[in-house]
């Protein structure tokens, strides 16, 4: 039986080795081809439950693996799981199969080096989430994007290769600031090298150069995430994506910026984050109601759901921004949720596109008595994304709202209010284009003979509405497992930078109303840099039976 | 240092090697440009002996105007003198002349400069026998002796090395 | 003096070279119009051969030659010298394979073809063991002229004779500086050798001079800008295996023997002489953007390699700037450097030696003439991809690794300005190198229109394999390279 740290490197490998097996088969055999892919990353959805099943509640690193890897330079081969990169690391799994089993059709041509992409993609997505070494989070990080280029410049629509270099260049611009952070964090005043995150968190920096060192990692998540003035690439990457293109990157890919900013440059440089919590609470409301403002006005259903995206990942930004664990759990809550409810809307999208080759609004109008069962998943999915109680979208923006109200620093109320209409509008946008689509009259004649969705295409979608109808009312299922980690993360900023905010354990529970397990003991880190206003060192407690981090407590001596 | 005979001379002959040199640049005649250059050989052997540097004084007349410049002069000769267009100079170049004018004199002043101030020794400290054939050639086989050898490596390559390119082969089938 | 045999044993790597060498010139005069992929296998042979004696002496103490101490000897054999010489034995290594197909189309098929290859490495040889600035000069001279004739060796090709008599005549123009150079440096301190010439105090204006001319001189050949002007259009015209053997050894080469000057010439570890940071940050400086710039509006392949080629000189300046500061790793990160790039500039030239045409000419060379490559030919595309994407200093490849560790050196060295406009071109660059994935994968192919042909051969197929080996060996387990510079650096006293 395999250890759960073997699990979870076989889990972030199985899909790269499967691409090698897959290379050796012959090209013309498409459907030989698609079935092992999915097969493939089937298996690895199931593997990776094996994961949530052996993750005991807690906040610190579990089933860590950690080996030596380039030994002059510090480099570690160190995987390792929290809550947080738990349930992102289900929902890679969890998306593959569906994704690939929605492009089964759309993709026709060049299917070897498609499922070949679609693998070593999920390869770099997944060892990016569970990486605790600088230096091999950069090598993930950097890895996927090659594969995302590929799908999208070969196998996308007109303005395919303008669109995957703009999505290589901004994300590669991004990147390379971070690089030379992550080069300046290793080098260490002794004269050695160590890329360890561990190592990263207890080094102290001068204000100004944090300030330059945060920024530098702000910047490469914040383009990923996108943020406000960076999102630009994101509706050209999405419009001329393929479907399955699309469904990985509103699904997984953006969602590694806010990891980025989760696992990096918040807890190492927690002095310059809350100081920049600000201009990035601003950047996220303004995504939020912009990206919504946008989507409105779109013709193009693809782009519509490509700035609806913007507007969505503002409140992970606003929740994180807020720096309370509600926000910080609803942030990631949110993640999960677009994770499910936007991939749906790219699958339905494509399926139009597939039939009539348009994703032009004006196009359609009144196809919901043509195609019933589309009509209906595409309503759900709608009521999902919108954040409608009982679904999915809701509590996650629901607590991002919370946190941000609550949030120590004063802002919080004013985003509070302009992210709330966001919420608004969003209903609006979505509803808008539902109702342009499936009701009032048929007018198009070419819409006549339009086929419903047949039984792979239904297969392929039940999952997903499942888990958005389950994670609505069973919020808790994840809560569970982020909430640790959250309230975790949350007291590594505040402590880091020596504010006085005792990040609340139990407010979660209490707040959200949903039921959840008893609470985890709230865990006080010990404090580096110097700390007047903190506990006095005595007061120290260390959860007995956490591994990780925890273990290794970052003790600066003065 | 005073006017001496030997300061007359190398002025006189260190100008005459500079104006011969131009003058291989400057004169479109081949041949005329040839007979220039073999001008400027000469001046530079001068100002070998002057630095009493006798044998490559000899070396230079020998090697370079007596064997190099006979080969060049005949090879001059034997291609058909054609008239070559003057072509004008793209603008690039006619840009790059100043550019390469003040190069030159940036170097030649730092040059200057630098011998000015550097204090060099006078040809009083030197050993009597500096120059002569014994003398180089001790240099050459007790502390230079890797160095000669390699040298014959390196003429080896020049020649395979002319040979290949020269060298007309029937084009494989 | 007198030298017996065994004495030479630490010279084996090389002397070697030039037997074969010899070996094969000798034997031209029988062979007629045989094939001459013997040639090639004997070369590789040789190459790999001497590449395994240099890597086997790792390790052992230093050997001086033809002298007592440091101060007489013109060469010294040290971990460096040995390391280096591995470097660009593998160059020629590669460079050797890629050839014979390409030159049975191009009607150079000759046995001094890789005669010259074989002289080329032992110039670079002598360059890296260089103690004293004439053993330097031959070793460059040696080298230098092996590489033009290899230049002009496509006689039916215009382009690749005024490659050739391009290259020559700037080549004769940057040796004139380094002779003029050498000559002022021997007329301050009276002495040609690297040792005495550390002992000398920064300030003489002569021996700066003298070693400003050296610097320009250097600058020619790993075509720094501005002193680049040339590398284009001789990239453009020589033949592909040669413009990837040029690309990589002369400037494997020249930083190798540039570094030993810097740390055993110039006294770096006493910090006397720091006139020439700013000057080498401003070569680095601009040749990085030039380099970079340039390469972005290049139609050409080949020429665009060529500009990138510039731009990696450039960073590799960073390194040198970080070492002029006194940084212990810069030496070994530009050996490093230099060794990733070999291998993924070969692997480049030899896809491209892959693709090429028999009738050649430029427009076989242009982007358009690349497309739909990577599905016609996937293992090709692939590895160009890979080539493309190491070159660009992308993770998981050696290229990645290389930047990484250099400029690591650069922050280290109180230079992180250079790393960022390292940086920067690293991120213009990405847009050419991707430009070219671009061409192979997702252009449309022109209908009907010619398409270059995958030439099938067993030595160009082991080269590109060869290449892209390392390439991807040196970005994921980089710690045995790494083993190796750091004993080369320590032997030169760091």
């Amino acid at each position: 039986m395999l250890q759960p740290a073997e699990i979870l490197a076989a889990v972030v490998f199985l899909p790269l080795v499967g691409a090698l097996v897959l290379a050796l088969f012959p090209a013309g055999d498409h459907n030989n081809l698609k079935g092992t892919a999915i097969g493939l990353t089937t298996a690895n959805f199931l593997l990776s439950l094996l994961l949530w099943g052996n993750f005991r509640p807690g906040p610190g690193y579990q089933m860590e693996l950690n080996l030596a890897w380039i030994e002059p330079f510090g480099i570690h081969f160190h995987l390792g799981l929290d809550g947080i990169s738990l349930v992102l690391v289900i929902l890679t799994t969890f998306l593959m199969p569906l994704t690939l089993l929605g492009a089964w059709s759309a993709v026709e041509h060049r299917v070897k080096e498609f499922v070949i992409a679609m693998l070593a993609l999920e390869t770099g997505m997944l060892g990016a989430f569970v990486s605790l070494d600088l230096f091999l989070f950069y090598l993930f990080w950097e890895a996927m994007l090659i594969p995302m280029y590929f799908l999208i410049g070969i196998w996308g629509g007109q303005r395919r290769i303008y669109a995957a270099v703009k999505f290589f260049i901004f994300t590669m611009a991004g990147s390379l600031l971070m690089l030379v952070a992550i080069l300046v964090v290793a080098t260490q005043p002794t004269g050695g090298f160590d890329f360890s995150l561990a190592t990263a968190l207890t080094r102290d920096f001068a204000p100004q150069t944090e300030r330059l060192l945060f920024w530098a990692f702000a910047i490469a998540f914040a383009i990923k995430v996108p943020m406000f003035p960076v999102h630009t690439w994101l509706p050209d990457a999405h419009v001329e994506a393929p479907t399955a293109g699309s469904v990985i990157l509103a699904g997984v890919l953006l969602k590694l910026g806010v990891y980025g900013f989760v696992r990096f440059a918040f807890p190492m440089f927690p002095n310059a984050a809350l100081a920049a919590a600000p201009v990035l609470g601003w950047l996220a409301v303004i995504g939020i109601v912009y990206g919504a403002l946008v989507a409105w006005v779109q013709p193009d259903m693809k782009k519509l759901v490509a700035y609806s995206s913007v507007s969505h990942l503002g409140f992970c930004m606003l929740g994180l921004a807020a720096m309370t664990t509600e926000g910080v759990a609803g942030a990631i809550f949110v993640c999960i949720a677009h994770g499910i409810s936007t991939p749906a809307l790219f699958l339905l999208v494509g399926m139009l596109y597939e039939r009539r080759h348009t994703r032009v609004l004006a196009d359609y109008g009144g196809i919901a008595r043509k195609v019933p069962i589309f009509a209906f998943f595409l309503v759900m999915t709608v009521m999902a994304s919108a954040g409608l109680p009982a679904l999915s979208g809701f509590p996650g923006e629901f607590l991002v709202l919370l946190g941000t109200y609550t949030s120590p620093h004063g802002l919080g109320r004013i985003w509070t209010i302009v992210a709330a209409t966001g919420v608004i509008l969003a209903a609006v946008y979505l509803l808008w284009m539902t109702q342009r689509v499936l009701f009032g009259p048929l007018q198009n004649p070419a819409n006549e003979d339009l086929q419903d969705m047949n039984a792979r295409e239904i297969v392929t979608l039940v999952p997903l509405m499942v888990m958005a109808v389950f994670l609505g009312l069973h919020p808790s299922t994840i809560l569970d497992k982020i909430e640790p980690a959250s309230t975790r993360f949350v007291q590594l900023v505040h402590q880091g930078s020596g504010t006085n905010y005792q990040a609340d354990a139990g407010a979660l529970r209490r707040s959200s109303g949903v039921q959840m397990r008893p609470t985890t003991p709230s865990i006080q880190l010990p404090i580096r840099g110097q700390n007047p206003g903190g506990p006095p060192p005595g007061a120290f407690q260390r959860v007995p039976g956490l591994r990780g981090l925890d273990m290794v407590a970052p003790v600066k001596e003065q | 240092m005073g006017f001496t005979p030997e300061a007359l001379l190398f002025a006189v002959f260190s100008v005459s090697s500079v104006i011969a040199a131009l003058g291989v640049v400057v004169i479109r005649d081949p041949v005329k440009a040839a007979l220039s250059l073999i001008a400027c050989f000469f001046s530079i052997s001068c100002l070998f002996v002057l630095q009493s540097a006798e044998l490559l004084a000899v070396l230079e007349i020998l090697v370079y105007a007596g064997a190099i410049m006979v080969l060049f002069v005949f090879v001059i000769m034997l291609v058909e003198n054609r008239d070559e267009a003057i072509v004008n100079p793209a603008l690039g170049q006619r840009l790059g002349v100043p550019l390469k004018l003040a190069a030159v004199a940036l170097v030649a002043f730092a040059l200057l400069n630098g011998v000015r101030r550097a204090g060099l020794s006078t040809p009083e400290d030197l050993p009597t026998d500096f120059g002569s054939v014994s003398s180089v050639g001790h240099e050459f086989f007790d502390n230079f002796l890797f160095h000669f050898e390699v040298t014959s490596v390196l003429l080896l390559v020049g020649i395979v090395g002319a040979v290949v390119i020269s060298k007309r082969r029937k084009p494989q089938t | 003096m007198s030298i017996s045999l065994p004495a030479l044993e630490p010279l084996l790597p090389g002397l070697l070279l030039v037997g074969v060498a010899i070996l094969l010139l000798m034997y031209e005069v029988f062979a007629g119009q045989a094939d001459r992929t013997y040639a090639a296998h004997l070369a590789v042979v040789g190459l790999g051969l001497s590449m395994f004696l240099s890597l086997k002496a790792v390790g052992t103490p230093r050997a001086l030659l033809f002298g007592t101490d440091l101060a007489n000897a013109p060469l010294i054999v040290d971990d460096f010298a040995r390391v280096a010489s591995a470097l660009v034995a593998a160059a020629g290594l590669v460079a050797a394979l890629l050839s014979p197909s390409y030159a049975k189309n191009a009607g150079h098929d000759h046995g001094e073809y890789y005669g010259l290859i074989l002289f080329a490495v032992v110039g670079m040889m002598i360059m890296s063991m260089a103690g004293d600035l004439m053993t330097f000069f031959l070793g460059l001279e040696t080298m230098s002229i092996a590489v033009y004739a290899l230049t002009g060796l496509r006689a039916h090709d215009p382009r690749s004779t005024e490659a050739a008599l391009k290259y020559f005549l700037m080549g004769a123009f940057a040796t004139g500086f380094l002779l003029f150079g050498i000559a002022l440096v021997y007329g301050a301190t009276a002495s040609v050798s690297l040792a005495t010439l550390a002992t000398f105090k920064a300030g003489s204006p002569l021996l700066t001079l003298g070693i400003a001319l050296i610097l320009i001189g250097f600058a020619f050949k790993v075509a720094a800008v501005p002193f680049h002007m040339w590398a284009p259009d001789v990239y453009e015209g020589a033949p592909t295996p040669v413009t990837g053997f040029m690309a990589v050894g002369v400037k494997a080469a020249a930083f190798i023997a540039l570094l030993r000057l810097v740390h055993s010439g110039l006294g770096v570890s006493a910090q006397t002489d720091s006139t020439w940071i700013p000057i080498l940050s401003a070569l680095a400086v601009l040749t990085i953007l030039v380099g970079n710039v340039l390469a972005l509006v290049q139609q050409n392949v080949k020429r665009m390699l060529a500009y990138s080629s510039v731009s990696h000189a450039g960073y590799l300046l960073i390194g040198v700037v970080a070492a002029a500061r006194g940084e212990a790793s810069a030496g070994s990160a530009i050996i490093f450097y230099l060794t990733s790039y070999t291998f993924m500039t070969l692997g480049a030239f030899g896809v491209l030696t892959f693709l090429e045409r028999k009738e050649g000419g430029p427009e076989s060379e242009r982007y358009g003439a690349f497309a739909g490559i990577g599905f016609r030919h996937p293992a090709l595309g692939m590895a160009m991809s890979l080539f493309m994407v190491a070159l660009a200093g992308m993770p998981p490849t050696g290229g990645f690794f290389g930047k990484l560790y250099l400029f690591t050196a650069a922050i280290r060295a109180e230079e992180t300005w250079l790393a960022l406009v390292g940086i920067a071109g690293s991120l213009i660059s990405v847009y050419y190198y991707l430009r070219v994935i671009v061409a192979f994968y997702m252009r449309e192919v022109p209908e009907p229109g010619p398409t270059p042909t995958a030439t099938r051969s067993a030595q160009l197929t082991l080269g590109v394999a060869l290449a892209a080996f390392f390439v991807l060996q040196l970005g994921l387990f980089p710690a045995p390279l790494l083993a190796l510079t750091k004993s080369a650096m320590l032997s030169l006293g760091l």
